[in-house]
């Protein structure tokens, strides 16, 4: 019983420290922004612009907010899900997030108009989620690739880094095979997202390197 | 002031450039360990303001690895992380300081500001000594009784970290821990191969790096053997 108490401690313990890192980072560019701002008289221009700069970690910060309380309730992976999401509109607007940044390709248009289970706006905060997160850990100059290979029953979403793929530990939860309470809080949510769906967020292996499938159910 | 940010979150990483730069700092930014490696090894810079988490290799890896190369810039470390235990390991790799996110702008100059005075003065002893040897950090020269000796990179790191810390003893492990690199990691029969190499080297000054029982080595000034 005292063993059992001591790994809930620990595990609180480690998702408290996951989701503080995860809130500490934006709340530092919010923070910093408005002091730096506050220095010296500036152009109300140039406050505009800083206000502009805030806008985005701020967004953050409320998406985490979302993601905690998604994840603060029992997970709910019984029955169909009775929404459905376009799947190449999700990918668009991830797509238009990157389209200044070189090192991203995303094939919104490849698989044509696909419906998915689930809820779009969730669903694109899960797929975003992983895309980021294959981002910010491919490895030297790899380009990311996202693109979608369709069956009957099933979407899938195959993001690569190549040539030189992602570091080792970036998908260490995955390889695992089990969410941790360390995990990183984002990888976290998108699976709990894309597992209420029906799907799954998985490791794959191709061309030499790592690659990440998240597998959603097609609707109807 | 020249400085680098490492800083693997685009938005921090541009407030830090824009503000910094506000400030008159030229600074350098990049987002990953290697980079960070790769540019700080270039040099030149009077401080590196280093993220802990980072994509690839950790803050703390980073730090420790510049150090093993001879990297005297101030470094401070910038995390999320505010345990004791990580400060601690921070300090240890041979960071000059750590502040926590989030973190008020003013409390990071001022911190730039201590750590570059004491860069300033650890560059005013770029040279080190020890009776007749001399290691030049700059230039990596060096010499004994002002004769020049040729030294591998390996056997220039382990004579530098005994001189940095000349009159102590230095375990094994705190060797290994500081001359080598993560990848790298010596088993101790190798330390003190390394050790007998480098007495070899010194010659008849060899005999200032003394074995200290039971503990490692510890270079002392004395008498050089005749």
């Amino acid at each position: 019983m005292s063993d059992a108490r001591d790994t809930a401690g620990s595990d609180i313990d480690l998702f408290a420290a996951a989701v503080a890192h995860e809130i500490r980072t934006p709340l530092t560019a919010v923070a910093g922004e408005i002091e730096v701002a506050l220095r010296r008289d500036r152009s109300a221009a140039e406050y505009r612009e800083v206000l502009r700069r805030i806008a985005a970690p701020v967004s953050e910060l409320v998406a985490i907010s979302g993601d905690l309380s998604l994840l603060s309730r029992p997970s709910r992976r019984s029955g169909r899900p009775a929404a459905a999401a376009r799947l190449d509109l999700i990918l668009a607007r991830i797509a238009s997030r990157h389209h200044e940044n070189d090192a991203v390709r995303i094939d919104a248009d490849a698989a044509g108009l696909v419906r998915v289970a689930g809820d779009e706006p969730r669903l694109g905060r899960a797929i975003t989620l992983v895309v980021d997160h294959a981002i910010r850990h491919r490895r030297g100059h790899a380009t990311v690739s996202v693109r979608v290979v369709t069956t009957p029953a099933e979407a899938r979403i195959v993001i690569h880094a190549h040539p030189s793929g992602f570091w080792p530990h970036a998908w260490e939860s995955l390889r695992r095979g089990t969410s941790g309470p360390g995990d990183p809080l984002r990888l976290r949510t998108a699976r709990r997202i894309v597992e209420e769906t029906g799907g799954a967020v998985v490791l794959g292996t191709g061309s030499g390197a790592d690659v990440v499938h998240v597998e959603l159910r097609r609707d109807g | 002031m020249r400085l680098l940010v490492v800083e693997d979150e685009a938005v921090t990483r541009g407030f830090l450039e824009r503000s910094l730069r506000e400030e008159l700092f030229h600074v350098e930014a990049v987002g990953d360990g290697e980079s960070a490696e790769s540019h700080a090894l270039a040099g030149g810079f009077d401080a590196i303001v280093l993220d802990v988490m980072l994509p690839d290799h950790d803050g703390f890896t980073v730090c420790r690895r510049l150090r093993t190369r001879g990297v005297d810039t101030p470094i401070l470390l910038l995390t999320g992380r505010h345990g004791v235990a990580d400060r601690i390991r921070g300090l240890d790799v041979g960071a000059d300081d750590y502040l926590g996110k989030p973190f008020a702008f003013e409390e990071l100059l001022a911190r730039l500001r201590a750590i570059t005075r004491r860069g300033r003065s650890r560059q005013l002893s770029a040279v080190l000594s020890c009776g007749p040897i001399e290691l030049d950090q700059q230039t990596r020269d060096v010499t004994v009784d002002k004769a020049p000796v040729v030294l591998s990179d390996t056997e220039f790191r382990l004579l530098r970290y005994l001189l940095l810390r000349a009159g102590k003893p230095l375990s094994r492990e705190d060797l290994a821990q500081h001359v080598w690199d993560d990848d790298d990691s010596p088993e101790s029969n190798v330390i003190d191969v390394y050790i007998s190499y480098l007495r070899k080297r010194l010659g008849r000054c060899g005999s200032l790096i003394r074995t200290v029982r039971g503990v490692g080595y510890t270079i002392a000034a004395g008498e050089c053997a005749t």
